[in-house]
């Protein structure tokens, strides 16, 4: 399907930024050695590694509390750590999102005459790159969330879970994935072990994965008892030979 | 041979056509003509060796299940895909040619800006050889 841009979404740790940007980029390069020989009729090349980088346009706001992107991407994403970004291509549970592990590269704040303040971030991936699907965002409940058919997966295979908890109030939270060969008829859902966030008091960013084999249906099951929570919930495979 | 607008043109990729959500397709070929000029050559002297090509697309992304998005994806630390090309929409005859080959991803960019849709650019590096097929 086809979408405008303004349906996109970013979350990076526990900071929703779709507030704070107006453009954003995301591209792969992959290596690709040539091993052309003599009697080669055409071109000849392997696959080596991939990478990933991308930039994020958006405007200066100093606001303090949860809007405060100066901050967020100045000292928050700044420091010496990987951080886990979220990138999803519409607003319901099932839109395509990537999953993505990244270091900042750089921060320009550009002021200009005439213009807004205007303030910039790029990052280089570092991790593999996952593609999955958005299965919960915005104000959280204690419910089963639709399943999604993100297909089955092999062992060995590495499929990637970012519970992002942007916010929350008295109390705590518990986000975990449960599969279904079937969306949970005749195959109940179940839980997959290891995809939870485990109950969670303050806003922040957990990261799962399994390389365990999985089934194809897949939902989002928020618990705990809390007085509000805002969350972003995405899942996927990550790319690997 | 009637010449065509980009309106008819085909392009398939893994199998799958997408010509539906790509606004620009470029396919290159490059030769390689090394130079063999002597001492009494007049002007330059060339012999051909090997070629090497490869597609450029740009398009509307679409990230419904089977179509560009996660073909691209596909390609992600993937062995190869596979392209087919019909630049006047018609399958192969004398007058209609088709090009088919193995592609590998060599890069892959997703762009979203406010007021416009999202978009898409690719760049699939050929992997063996390019044919042009008219029957």
């Amino acid at each position: 399907m086809k979408t405008a841009a303004n349906v996109t979404r970013l979350w990076v740790d526990e900071f929703a930024l779709a507030s704070a940007l107006s453009a954003h980029d995301l591209t792969v390069r992959q290596v690709l050695p040539s091993v052309e020989v003599l009697d080669s009729a055409g071109p000849a090349r392997v696959v080596g590694n991939y990478g990933y980088s991308g930039s994020q346009n958006g405007f200066f706001d100093a606001a303090t509390g949860a809007s405060n992107f100066d901050q967020q991407s100045f000292t928050d994403l700044r420091i010496d750590e990987s951080h886990y970004l979220s990138r999803a291509y519409g607003t319901a549970v099932g839109a395509t999102a990537y999953l993505e592990i990244i270091r900042l590269t750089e921060r320009p704040l550009a002021v200009a005459r005439e213009e807004a303040v205007l303030l910039h971030f790029s990052h280089e991936g570092a991790g593999g790159l996952a593609r999955g699907a958005l299965l919960g965002s915005g104000a959280a409940a204690v419910q089963n969330y639709a399943g999604v058919n993100l297909g089955a997966t092999v062992s060995g295979k590495t499929f990637a879970v970012h519970f992002h908890l942007i916010a929350i109030a008295a109390a705590t939270i518990t986000m975990k994935l449960q599969e279904s060969q079937n969306d949970g008829a005749p195959d109940a859902y179940a839980d997959i072990a290891g995809l939870t966030s485990g109950a969670l008091a303050a806003a922040g960013i957990v990261r799962v994965t399994t390389t365990a084999a999985t089934e194809a249906w897949k939902r989002l099951v928020v618990s705990g008892a809390f007085g509000s929570a805002t969350i972003a919930v995405c899942a996927g495979l990550v790319a690997s030979a | 041979m009637a010449k065509v607008a980009s309106i008819v043109a085909d392009f398939e990729l893994s199998s799958v056509a997408i010509e539906d959500e790509l606004t620009s397709i470029s396919m290159d070929v490059r030769q390689q003509v090394i130079q063999v000029d002597g001492l009494s050559s007049v002007g330059p002297e060339r012999v051909q060796g090997n070629y090497d090509w490869s597609f450029g697309l740009e398009g509307t992304w679409d990230g419904a299940s089977g179509q560009g998005d996660s073909l691209l994806f596909d390609l992600v630390a993937s062995t190869s895909g596979t392209v087919g090309f019909e630049p006047d929409g018609v399958t192969a005859g004398p007058s209609n040619p088709n090009y088919d080959g193995s592609v590998l991803l060599e890069s892959y960019s997703i762009k979203s800006a406010v007021g416009a849709a999202n978009t898409y650019s690719a760049t699939l590096q050929g992997s063996g050889a390019l044919s042009r097929a008219v029957a």
